[in-house]
This record gives structure tokens, C-alpha cells and sequence, in this order.
């Protein structure tokens, strides 16, 4: 894994100024204008919104100063957050239990928990395999909440772990990176995340994978969200210019039209915008299913349960993250050099 | 002072992910971060409703939520935790439970009127919901108080609370009156409920101590609630049963209108298809002047050809008889020469013999019976012998009339002739017949019965008509025209029909 240098410490500073310098230096914020000295005016205005970047004044380095404690926190925690980003109901919370579920269960690699202290990730994993077990669905993801569920996978092949943390919070929350217009005054709002979820994006040199979640009946009109979210991105931080993004289309076991066998076509075809930006920054598309989907009547009242379930896509999942976090392939069954000479030689 | 700068409501749900519509003090707040239900702690199961109360200080103002949440499911998906509800906030305020508990009551029945009545699942997003100042609001009003709770602690359990209709406004007014605040607390009836939170072990479970103050009053005023709301209820349900029959009706229009759209684009293809039908008419009209030119060509052709066949014969006639003038000529000339030879033969025997025939009757005479018979035989057989070169002759004289090209009569040629401008009218015929039934089809399939009829008419007539190669005339009149005509004009009035019954909007 990428060694990460550590941000300013703010005990250990001189003065404000010096921080201040150094923490610019090692973030992608502009550079200082000597003729109006700690201004920032250089960036464009993004949406009417204020563009943490582009107009930096001393206040907002007060600001920053205070949110350095975390940075370091999260810096320290030496993992890479897996950032599910989506609308409420597009399946963020489905894909992490399943790929939870996939890789603690399945033979080919071994998932352990990493943070005994996060007891709230510990509690959602649990949930995770209790519900797994059964077939059935968490519910829905309440507002406001961000759950760290912190692990450690180790595949047979290579032997290499990857830590990695999911990030699972609210589709409403996450929501808000949409520019709308107020029902009463019409003005325009949104464009911006929530603290709680910005902080992850504002925090500088740590690691972060985006998974971006779009249910296939709703990719039309989620291709503008995406490709708000990405220019949002883009301009948080120098690092997430070209960020490590998969692209999820999920409830596809859902969709029989007549892209079923040509993701890419199918994303090429119906989210130009986020197909364009994905290509410029060598993001992946994929699919997402978690099997056949029922729903099932508890006396009066309903219930989706999972009747079968299909490993295939959180198998491709999770050999992307361990690429994307490693670097490393996870070999493919018949993928060995002796599997390879076999063949060559049958061949 | 103004209500709406410290009372607050609205109503919340999660039709599609959390959504709330709020008005007065709470009006742009972004309430679903402070009011929606965390589902790892618990959440209402179906059938179940659970009240909260909760806490924020918000810059230095104090506010107070209290929170209803009913089992409801998204309108697209069937996720556990997703409910419909109320909220009433009060800004550095309280206010009598007893109002608080009917405000949100009032705001809940406003909801549930666009939730299905069997699965609780939302019929339309909680943004589309008629939302009006609710009448229960002046209540609350009238029973605001300033708030004495300054200072709370981050920390949340769930209440047993029995008898929940009868209990929530206690509730209410425990949670103002908390000498040990806490952020949120939740309440519910249902042991459903309870056996989840117990689960999920995400909040701890507390018994509540709730006030005994003017419980009497309130429970006989409660009773008369409980009436009103009975009967709001049964109004409720009424609505609901008239919203239904507006639904269905506006389903039955939707669908009225989409046919009738559907049938004038129809009629619309039709004259299209109609018009196309016209010139395909005029373009047969050209091909049948074309092709009848070509038969009068050929025709023509014909009596050439037969013209000639009669010239051929004349002369073939001219032939014969020029060759039996020879023939008379060419006996005639045999004879002519016979009779020289034999004079001239006459005339050498009388020199010698006076009398040749007597000559030969002397030498008959002499010779036996038997071989004069033989010699009156050998004279016949040469007098055969001659009439035979004779008639050879006359043969080599037809040869000789062959060589000057007097040919048989060619019979086949015309037949030839006559089958190749027979079948020319055979594909005239087909090809007319054709031309008429597929224009004839879109009619023969028209939803109208009428058109189908005078179509089916029009094809009977199509394929019995058929043109008589001998008299050269189709039997075809002005039928189809006519007929055509009748259908397009029947068909303009439809479409006045059906435009007008679009036009009215319906």
C-alpha cells in the first residue's frame, strides 16, 4: 500500500501562518495571491455555491485548523475508505452486506474485522451476516448516520491483505451534492455535502476508492447526478482529479432490455455524461445483482428476501477493490502458470 | 408575536427516501437529519406507530420536536424501517401535550389519505400532499408556555408506553417537564416494538413516570377526541372511497382519451394510406392505358401478321395455279411432240408400205396366237411406260415451284401470336385485380364495421370482374371509384367526430 505522509500536526506548529502555508502546500488549494495576501480567488464559482478551494480567507483556515484533529485521525487510521456514493434505494446498503457477506463467507479469502473499537461498524457487520443468513435486506439507511465498518481481507492468492473501511451513510444525505431549487422561495440549493460527509473528501492524503451506485431503471436521470458528484469531486482535492471509480449498475438481474450483455453499451447509451467523464479518468463499469429478489408476505405486511444468491458480481466487486487498494490481481481459477502451460500444451 | 416564529410542523415519510414538507418555525429546515428514524435502534414494524420527542439546541435557541411514525412502505420498494408521520416543533417553548398529540394527529390523517389502505405502501410522493394550516394548530397556541429546560444530555431510550392513544399526550408533557432532560426518547405500545429494540440492543429501555395532573379532565376530553376522530375517520374513509372512484374515473378518462388519440392516429394512417391508395389508382389508370396500347399494338401486329398470312396465301394460290398452267402446257407440249413423232413415222412406212396398219395386220397374222397376245401386252406395258414419264415430269415441274419459295402456311406462328396477346391480357387482368385488393386490405381489417362491409363488397366485385380477351373490353365500371370515394368522405366525418371529442379535452 501507498505510504502516506502525515498532514501538519498543529501542536507542533510554529504559528497560524506557517501552517497555514504548510497545509496549502500539501493540499490542492490555490496558490496564495501576493497581491491580495491570504485571499483565494482564482477558482471559478461552482454553483453558486462557496468552493471551499477557491476562496480560502484566513476564517476558513480557522476553520480547517479545527478539523486537522480529524484529518490526522483519519489519516492515522491507515485504510482505504470505500465510499459508496447513490440515491436513496439504489442499493449502497445491499452491495456492502453482500460484498461483507461474500467475502467473509466464501473459501477464497478470509475477512476479518480490523477496529475492535468501532463498535457501531462491528454492530453493522454483525447485522450483516445475521441478516445474510436469513436472505433478507438491513433497512433503510436513516439520515445523518455515517458507519465506519473497518476490515481486513486476506485472499489465498496473493497472501497480500488489504484494509479497507466502508463508508455507509444515507442516500438523502448524500443527496444534497444536487443542485435544486427551493418548493418555497425557488431559490437554488443543495450542491454542497453535509460536514459529516465532506470531511472524508476535504481530508488530504488519505485513501479512498468511489463506488457509484445507480439503479438501472433510474440511470437516465441519475447520469446528471453522477456527473455532478464527479466534478464535485474533482474539485475537492488535486487527488480525486482522477479519482479510483467503479461505476455500479445495480438491480440488474431487473433489466432485460437489450443491453443485458453489454454494460458498457448500456452506459454509453444512457449516461453519456458520467460515461464521458468515467472514460477521461479510467473509471470501470460494471454491473450489480445480489441474485433473485422475492417478496414475500409476513401476515399483512411485505418483505423483499434474497431466494438465491449470486457471488458472481461481488466476487468481480471485491477484485476490483483488492486492485484499485493493492495493486495486486487476484488470480483467476486457471489463471497459475502451470494451469496456463497445461492448457498451452492441450491446446 | 408571531406562531410561526416559534411553533413549528409538518409531515414526513419516506415515499421515496426521507422527504418532509414543514411550515413555520421548522420551514427550510433541514429536518430529516434531526427527526428521521435510526433503524438500527428501531423502527415500526407493520401495524405499529411509536412517538418521540427529541431535543437540539440550534445556535441559542432551544427546540423541541415531538415526532409521530406509522408503519408505511416506499411507493417502488418494500424496505424495512420506511414509515409516514407528523412532526410539531416548539421554539423555546412548550405547549399542552393534549394539543401537541392532536396537531400531530391531524397532520398524520393527512398523510394516510395517500397511502394504499391495505399495504400502507405511499400512492404519490410525500412532496405532491396537499399540505394546509392544520385546525388543531390555534390549540397549541393558545397553550404556549416559555421553556424552562435550558440543558439536556446526548442520550436517547425507548419508553414502554401502554395504552399509546390514551398516553402519548402524558408523554408530551413528561418530556417538557424532564428535570433530566435527555436528547430523545421513544415511545410505543406495541411489544413488537419492543422486542425489537430489545434486539437490536442500539437504546436503552426505560420506564416512564408520567404526570397524574388533570389525567381525568384530559381522558373526558380525549373521549370526545376519540369520537371526533371516529368520525373524521369514517369521513376520512368516505374521501378515500370518492378519491378511489376520482382515480378510477381519471384511470377510465386517461384510457378514453389515449384510444381516442389512438384511434385518430389510426384514421390519420388511414387517409394516409388512403392517398397513397389514390396515386397507386392514378399510376394503375397510366399502366392501364400502357399496357391497352400495348394490346392495340399488338392487335395491330396481329392483323399485320394476318394481312400478311393473306398476301402469303394469294400467293401461294397464284403459285398453284401458275404451276398447273405448265403443267397443262408441258402435256400439251408431250402430246404435241407424240403426235409429230408419230407422224413422222406414218410417213417413212408408206413409203415402203403404202399401209402400216395393214402391214401390221399382215404381220399379226402370221405369228402365233400366244405370242400375239404377248406383243399386244408389250405395246401396252410402252404405252404405260410413257404416261409414266409424263407424270414424272410434271413432278420435277413441282420441285421447280418449290424452289421459287412457295411455302406451307404458317398456321403456328399465329397461334403463337394469339397466345402471347392472350396472356398479355391474362396479366393485365391479374395485375388490375391486384392493384384493387391491395389497396382494398387496410379497409378489409377497419375497426369501422361499415368501411369493412363496403370493402368486403368492393372485393367481391375486384375478384369477379376480369377482362375478356376476346371482346377486349374489362368488365369494369365506375364501382370503385365511387365506392372509394364514399369510404373517404365517410371517413372525414369519423375524424370531425373524433377530433371534436379531443378538442372538448376528454
Amino acid at each position: 500500500m501507498e505510504e502516506k505522509q502525515s498532514l501538519f500536526d498543529p501542536e507542533n506548529s510554529q504559528n497560524d501562518q506557517e501552517g497555514f502555508e504548510q497545509y496549502h502546500k500539501k493540499t490542492s488549494l490555490p496558490p496564495l495571491n501576493n497581491q491580495n495576501q491570504g485571499s483565494y480567488t482564482s477558482q471559478p464559482n461552482y454553483n453558486n455555491e462557496v468552493d471551499p478551494t477557491s476562496t480560502m480567507v484566513q476564517e476558513d483556515w480557522e476553520e480547517t485548523r479545527g478539523l486537522l484533529p480529524t484529518f490526522k485521525s483519519l489519516q492515522d487510521r491507515k485504510t482505504t475508505f470505500v465510499f459508496l456514493f447513490g440515491r436513496p434505494g439504489s442499493g449502497k446498503t445491499a452491495i456492502i452486506s453482500s460484498l461483507c457477506h461474500f467475502m467473509g463467507t466464501h473459501p477464497s479469502g478470509s475477512l476479518e474485522v480490523r477496529n475492535k473499537s468501532n463498535k457501531e461498524g462491528m454492530f453493522f457487520l454483525k447485522e450483516i451476516f445475521k441478516k445474510g443468513r436469513e436472505g433478507l435486506f438491513l433497512e433503510r439507511t436513516a439520515r445523518n448516520k455515517i458507519t465506519e465498518i473497518d476490515l481486513r481481507y486476506t485472499p489465498k492468492k496473493p497472501k497480500k491483505s488489504m484494509n479497507l473501511t466502508f463508508l455507509e451513510m444515507s442516500g438523502e444525505d448524500l443527496n444534497k451534492v444536487e443542485l435544486k431549487r427551493d418548493r418555497l422561495n425557488g431559490e437554488a440549493k443543495g450542491g454542497i455535502l453535509p460536514d459529516s460527509i465532506d470531511i472524508y473528501l476535504k481530508c488530504p492524503r488519505i485513501n479512498m476508492v468511489f463506488l457509484l451506485v445507480t439503479e438501472q431503471s433510474r440511470v437516465r436521470e441519475d447520469d446528471v447526478y453522477m456527473f455532478e458528484f464527479l466534478d464535485y469531486l474533482r474539485k475537492k482535492q488535486k487527488n480525486f482529479r482522477k479519482p479510483k471509480v467503479l461505476l455500479l449498475v445495480s438491480k440488474w438481474d431487473e433489466y432485460g432490455g437489450k443491453y443485458k450483455k453489454d454494460i458498457s453499451a448500456f452506459v454509453a447509451n444512457h449516461m453519456k455524461l458520467t460515461n464521458n467523464l468515467l472514460t477521461q479518468i479510467d473509471g470501470t463499469i460494471s454491473y450489480y445483482t445480489v441474485g433473485d429478489v422475492i417478496e414475500v408476505q409476513h401476515e399483512q405486511a411485505t418483505e423483499a428476501m434474497i431466494s438465491q444468491f449470486d457471488a458472481r458480481q461481488a466476487d468481480v466487486v471485491k477484485r476490483w477493490l483488492y486492485q484499485a487498494i493493492t495493486k495486486r490481481v487476484i488470480p483467476k481459477q486457471g489463471d497459475s502458470w502451470w494451469s496456463k502451460f497445461v492448457k498451452a500444451l492441450n491446446s | 408575536m408571531n406562531a410561526s416564529s416559534y411553533i413549528g410542523y409538518g409531515i414526513i415519510g419516506t415515499s421515496d427516501g426521507f422527504v418532509a414538507q414543514t411550515a413555520g418555525v421548522i420551514a427550510g429546515f433541514d429536518i430529516g437529519a434531526i427527526v428521521d428514524m435510526d433503524n438500527r435502534q428501531l423502527f415500526a414494524p407493520f401495524g405499529t406507530e411509536i412517538i418521540a420527542g427529541i431535543r437540539e439546541k440550534r445556535g441559542d435557541h432551544m427546540y423541541t420536536y415531538f415526532v409521530l411514525y406509522r408503519y408505511a412502505l416506499e411507493q417502488e420498494r418494500s424496505r424495512k424501517g420506511s414509515f409516514y408521520g407528523s412532526v410539531v416543533a416548539l421554539k423555546d417553548c412548550t405547549a399542552d401535550g393534549f394539543a401537541v398529540y392532536n396537531l400531530l394527529l391531524e397532520l398524520a390523517t393527512n398523510v394516510k389519505l395517500y397511502l394504499d389502505p391495505e399495504t400502507s405502501r405511499f400512492l404519490a410522493p410525500i412532496e405532491e400532499i396537499s399540505f394546509l394550516r392544520p385546525n388543531s394548530l390555534e390549540e397549541v397556541i393558545n397553550t404556549v408556555k416559555k421553556l424552562n429546560v435550558q440543558q439536556y444530555h446526548q442520550a436517547a431510550y425507548f419508553a414502554p408506553l401502554p395504552n399509546f392513544s390514551r398516553n402519548s399526550f402524558r408523554f408530551i408533557d413528561f418530556f417538557q417537564s424532564d428535570t433530566n432532560a435527555v436528547e430523545r426518547i421513544f415511545a410505543s405500545d406495541d411489544s413488537e416494538v419492543l422486542e425489537l429494540v430489545k434486539n437490536k440492543k442500539g437504546i436503552a429501555i426505560k420506564k416512564l413516570q408520567l404526570e397524574d395532573s388533570n389525567v381525568e379532565k384530559k381522558l373526558e376530553q380525549l373521549e370526545n377526541i376519540d369520537t371526533e376522530v371516529f368520525i373524521r375517520e369514517k369521513e376520512l374513509e368516505n374521501i378515500h372511497f370518492q378519491l378511489n372512484e376520482i382515480r378510477q374515473q381519471q384511470e377510465q378518462l386517461g384510457q378514453d382519451k389515449n384510444n381516442l388519440a389512438q384511434k385518430v392516429s389510426q384514421l390519420e394512417e388511414l387517409v394516409q394510406s388512403k392517398q397513397v391508395a389514390l396515386k397507386d389508382f392514378d399510376q394503375m389508370e397510366n399502366q392501364k392505358s400502357e399496357l391497352e396500347n400495348l394490346i392495340n399494338s399488338l392487335s395491330q401486329r396481329k392483323s399485320e401478321l394476318e394481312a400478311e398470312i393473306e398476301r402469303l396465301k394469294n400467293h401461294a394460290k397464284k403459285a398453284k395455279n401458275k404451276i398447273k398452267q405448265k403443267e397443262a402446257l408441258n402435256k400439251k407440249m408431250v402430246v404435241e411432240e407424240g403426235r409429230a413423232k408419230f407422224n413422222a413415222s406414218n410417213s417413212f412406212k408408206e413409203k415402203k408400205n403404202p399401209s402400216g396398219k395393214q402391214t401390221f395386220q399382215r404381220f399379226m397374222s402370221t405369228l402365233h396366237p400366244v405370242v400375239r397376245l404377248s406383243v399386244l401386252v408389250f405395246v401396252f406395258l410402252g404405252l404405260g411406260t410413257i404416261g409414266y414419264l409424263t407424270t414424272t415430269a410434271f413432278g420435277k415441274n413441282r420441285l421447280a415451284a418449290k424452289k421459287e419459295n412457295i411455302t406451307i402456311i404458317p398456321s403456328k406462328e399465329i397461334l403463337r401470336l394469339e397466345k402471347e396477346i392472350h396472356q398479355k391480357y391474362l396479366a393485365f387482368d391479374k395485375l388490375t385485380q391486384d392493384s384493387y385488393l391491395s389497396r382494398l386490405s387496410p379497409f378489409l381489417s377497419d375497426q369501422d364495421t361499415i368501411v369493412q362491409q363496403k370493402a368486403i363488397q368492393i372485393q367481391q366485385y375486384i375478384l369477379s370482374i376480369g377482362y375478356d380477351y376476346y371482346t377486349k373490353e374489362l368488365k369494369r365500371t365506375d364501382t370503385i371509384p365511387v365506392l372509394h370515394n364514399q369510404l373517404v368522405e365517410e371517413f372525414e366525418v369519423l375524424k370531425k367526430e373524433y377530433g371534436a371529442l379531443t378538442m372538448d379535452g376528454n
